[in-house]
């Protein structure tokens, strides 16, 4: 692939992951904190009928989010794989483990809440759990990438350093035993 | 340190996703939750979700102003690597990051939403979109500077080599 569609491909992919958390997490967000508050006046069969058919409209967010999200996160995770591979990144594996299990499980439990012709028991608590883990994935995924900026930084950093250092200690001509 | 420019981050994000899936679910799923309620309900219910809206909105924005600040004056460094491309995207999410915020807010300051409300607050979820497509592409960029910045710089005076030197 050409290197600039590629780079187009990686980005595109990258809004994708972040906008689809968006719609995700922002929903739920707003499942379990605005709407109970928002129609708390209204007879329960309406509280009902609201949000059964907001329920059902998120449904099909979710689905397109959730595909999207593993395809794109697929996609970054086998750009990633050798460096994950290399010693010096083997820091960065359980965090991103733990993201990528975390996710997964985020997702089912988000498609078990709305696929179903009926909300489970215990929806609101099932929210909680989801939110909370949404919340730690995100957490997981922000410092797998800090850490392996911060590696390659400091990889960076070595190399310079070492290129830089014979070049700089090589005499020049001429200039042995000036001191 | 570490914990805080972690924290920074995740700050930052949060309050994204706050604002931009608040804002998806408030325009895109809440009305048509609410098509089949009475036009009483349905105006109540509205009008009671923007005020809650508006708290989280004023919350994710001053969150968003500092940890995006701070995270500028950190990464201040990286961002001068390719410095025509890195500066415009930057200064692109920055601009374009500030409009969204103003238009969300002055969407929100009254307490009655006005006539082209729906519509503006639609063309506001699309530039949220497209300054996180900017996010994407600053951080895309930087990442591949800093990747680049690990492959050795070739010798630049191959005379000062003591194996180029004549016998």
């Amino acid at each position: 692939m050409e290197d600039w569609l590629r780079h187009v491909f990686l980005v595109t992919m990258r809004w994708l992951h972040i906008v689809c958390t968006t719609l995700i997490v922002g929903g739920t967000l707003f499942f379990e904190f605005v709407l109970p508050l928002a129609i708390e006046d209204l007879k329960r069969e309406s509280q009902l009928a609201v949000f059964g058919k907001a329920r059902w409209v998120f449904k099909q967010v979710v689905w397109v989010s959730a595909i999207l999200l593993l395809l794109s996160g697929a996609t970054t995770m086998m750009r990633l794989l050798d460096t994950y591979h290399q010693p010096s990144y083997h820091s960065t594996l359980p965090w991103a483990l733990a993201h990528i299990g975390g996710g997964i499980l985020a997702l089912g439990i988000a498609l078990m809440l709305t696929t179903r012709r009926r909300p489970p028991d215990h929806a609101v608590g099932w929210l909680r759990i989801n939110l909370a883990l949404l919340l730690l994935v995100i957490l997981a995924a922000e410092i797998t990438r800090h850490i392996r900026l911060t590696v390659r930084e400091r990889d960076a950093a070595m190399i310079r350093d070492t290129v830089q250092k014979p070049l700089d200690s090589t005499p020049r001509d001429g200039a042995k035993g000036d001191d | 340190m570490e914990v805080v420019v972690v924290l920074s981050r995740y700050l930052h994000v949060m309050s994204a996703i706050l604002a931009v899936g608040g804002a998806f679910f408030i325009r895109f799923i809440l009305p048509a939750g609410l098509a089949q309620a009475d036009a009483g309900s349905r105006e109540a219910v509205l009008l009671r979700c923007r005020k809650l809206f508006k708290i989280i909105i004023h919350g994710a924005v001053t969150l968003l102003i500092l940890t995006g600040a701070f995270n500028t004056w950190r990464n201040w460094a990286d961002y001068k690597l390719t410095i025509g491309i890195m500066h415009g995207l930057w200064g692109g999410h920055m601009i374009l990051g500030l409009t969204v915020i103003t238009i969300s807010l002055f969407l929100l300051a009254p307490a009655q939403p006005g006539k082209s409300h729906k519509s503006i607050m639609k063309w506001n979820v699309a530039l949220m979109f497209l300054v996180v497509l900017l996010a994407s592409t600053v951080n895309f960029v930087r990442t591949s500077a800093i990747k680049e910045r690990m492959i050795p710089p070739a010798p630049a005076a191959p005379a000062l080599l003591p194996t180029t030197r004549p016998a």
